[in-house]
């Protein structure tokens, strides 16, 4: 009684999408002139959308751990950019200049190939051998390309600032570190949100440099549906759907924290 | 209280303080006037050593500034500072803004640095403004409010960096009369100020600035009536139309 029932669904949605094929191309072919059969059908084979949600698994992965490692790391270099002392501002200027001006996809490579070989021998063994070490590799180079570019949205934010702040924070007798906890950071980190925000969402799509080292990311899951099925452009614009999904969604949560921050510290939220 | 020992000090290649001997008594109120440019801004701000020498010394409340041993932040939290600009801390409220010193330098418990915070800004007029951020202030309560979070430190010097010079001039009056309201309890006071007629009813002596050099210091009743130095004469007939 119940089975019939619960494999509706299912024969439901291959009938949709094969119906709905003829349609689309006609439409695609006829609007758009668009000299190719499209074959949306591909995207309901479970050999191919299970490479594509494994996919999205990764990017999800990838971004959320590259965000949670880089931004924290840059607004650390960032600050040592800002700092008043000259050998903390010169180890982060030569961090940032480093992993500024070589592609994300160079350090992914490197994190990936270069660095096991330049550990002594057992220890690049060990790494070699971890069988997390393709994702681990890609979380590194990312992480460290990323937190460049925060650190350099952190020292604008920072240098932001009016030097009465600083001032008024050392004219109280709070030490060095409590003026930058109490009132430098609080103020530099509210108004870096949106730039950070952008950053983020550049992060995200960064991610898809994981794909040279195979890691099974969205990127790399639609040359592989492509590889197999020889139905690139039906992927790439499922792949695209997701990205452009994904980063709206991040976005949003950005705003909010924009208005909550700004609703926090009593002032109206940028229009 | 305060002693200045030949102080010279250079922005760059500028020259903006070139030898300053000048003497603050404890509880007297000095008031520094000048032309713009003339390094008022700069001296006071060197008694707090936010605003580093290059030569001489100053002695603050016995302690000289350039000895290598001294604790500059116990030192600030004995003098309070009061801005132009009032520089307030826009991402927390009045009372934030006033607990923050008693709280995190005094280390008073929480309860005691609001309490502390509350009277201060009670002394300004603010009381009931405690929750409001700088930016739901007007100017002249922004500067009350900057007062109170030095008076909440309970310092033994105050220093006033042109205090109403960024103020509508309807507002300047509430900010002097709180100033006044001090200078009346016993406080050291350095005061940087165009404010000629507050500076004759509440200073006890005047220091007049030129070009890094301080060429006058007289009580007021002496510098407003017969001012022995050129420039003096000539800055006062400027200001005082």
């Amino acid at each position: 009684m119940a089975s019939p029932a619960t494999k509706e669904p299912a024969s439901f949605s291959v009938k949709f999408s094969t119906d709905a094929v003829p349609i689309v191309n006609a439409f695609l072919r006829d609007w758009f002139g668009l000299a190719y059969d499209f074959n949306w059908a591909i995207i309901f084979e479970e050999r191919y959308y299970s490479l594509v949600l494994t996919g999205l698994k990764y990017t999800a992965l990838l971004t959320i751990v590259t965000t949670a490692a880089s931004v924290p790391l840059g607004i650390i270099v960032g600050v040592m950019r800002s700092s008043e002392q000259y050998v903390l501002r010169r180890v982060a200027g030569v961090y940032v200049e480093v992993f500024r001006n070589i592609p994300g996809m160079f350090w992914v490579l490197f994190f990936y190939f270069g660095f096991p070989t330049l550990l002594p021998g057992p220890w690049g063994r060990a790494l070699n051998s971890y069988p997390h070490f393709t994702l681990l590799a890609a979380i590194l180079g990312l992480t460290f390309d990323n937190s460049s570019y925060v650190a350099e949205i952190m020292r604008a934010g920072i240098q932001s600032l009016v030097v009465g702040q600083h001032e008024a924070a050392r004219s109280i007798g709070l030490t060095d570190w409590q003026r930058w906890r109490y009132v430098i950071l609080p103020q530099a980190i509210r108004t870096v949100v949106p730039p950070l925000g952008t950053r983020c969402i550049q992060n995200l799509k960064s991610t898809s440099l994981a794909m040279v080292i195979a890691v099974p990311e969205l990127s790399w899951a639609t040359r592989q549906v492509e590889s197999l099925s020889f139905r690139g452009f039906e992927v790439t614009t499922i792949a695209t759907v997701i990205y452009v999904s994904l980063c709206l969604v991040m976005a949003a949560g950005v705003n909010w924290l924009e208005r909550r921050l700004a609703r926090r510290h009593g002032l109206s939220p940028a229009v | 209280m305060i002693q200045f020992v030949g102080v010279h000090k250079w922005f760059g290649r500028f020259h903006v303080l070139k030898g300053i001997d000048l003497q603050i008594e404890r509880g007297e109120v000095m008031v520094i006037c000048g032309p713009s440019g003339s390094g008022k801004s700069t001296l006071i701000r060197t008694i707090n050593k936010i605003e580093p020498i290059q030569q001489g010394d100053v002695i603050v409340d016995g302690q000289s500034l350039s000895d290598p041993r001294l604790n500059i932040f116990r030192l600030r939290a004995d003098i309070g500072m009061v801005f132009q600009h009032f520089n307030l801390f826009p991402h927390m409220t009045a009372l934030q803004n006033v607990t923050l010193g008693p709280l995190k330098v005094r280390r008073l418990p929480p309860a005691a640095a609001r309490e502390r915070a509350l009277a201060a800004l009670e002394k300004v007029g603010l009381r009931s403004y405690t929750e409001r951020y700088p930016n739901q202030l007007s100017g002249g309560q922004q500067q009350r409010v900057a007062i109170a979070r030095a008076l909440a430190m309970e310092p033994k010097i105050l220093l006033f960096d042109e205090p109403t010079s960024a103020l509508d001039p309807e507002l300047i009056n509430e900010v002097l009369d709180v100033i006044v309201q001090l200078a009346s309890e016993g406080r050291s006071m350095v005061v940087v100020s165009h404010e000629m007629s507050f500076a004759r009813k509440m200073a006890h002596r005047i220091a007049f600035m030129d070009h890094g050099r301080v060429l006058e210091v007289a009580p007021p009743l002496e510098f407003f009536g017969q001012p022995r130095h050129e420039r003096a004469r000539q800055f006062l007939s400027q200001i005082l139309h």
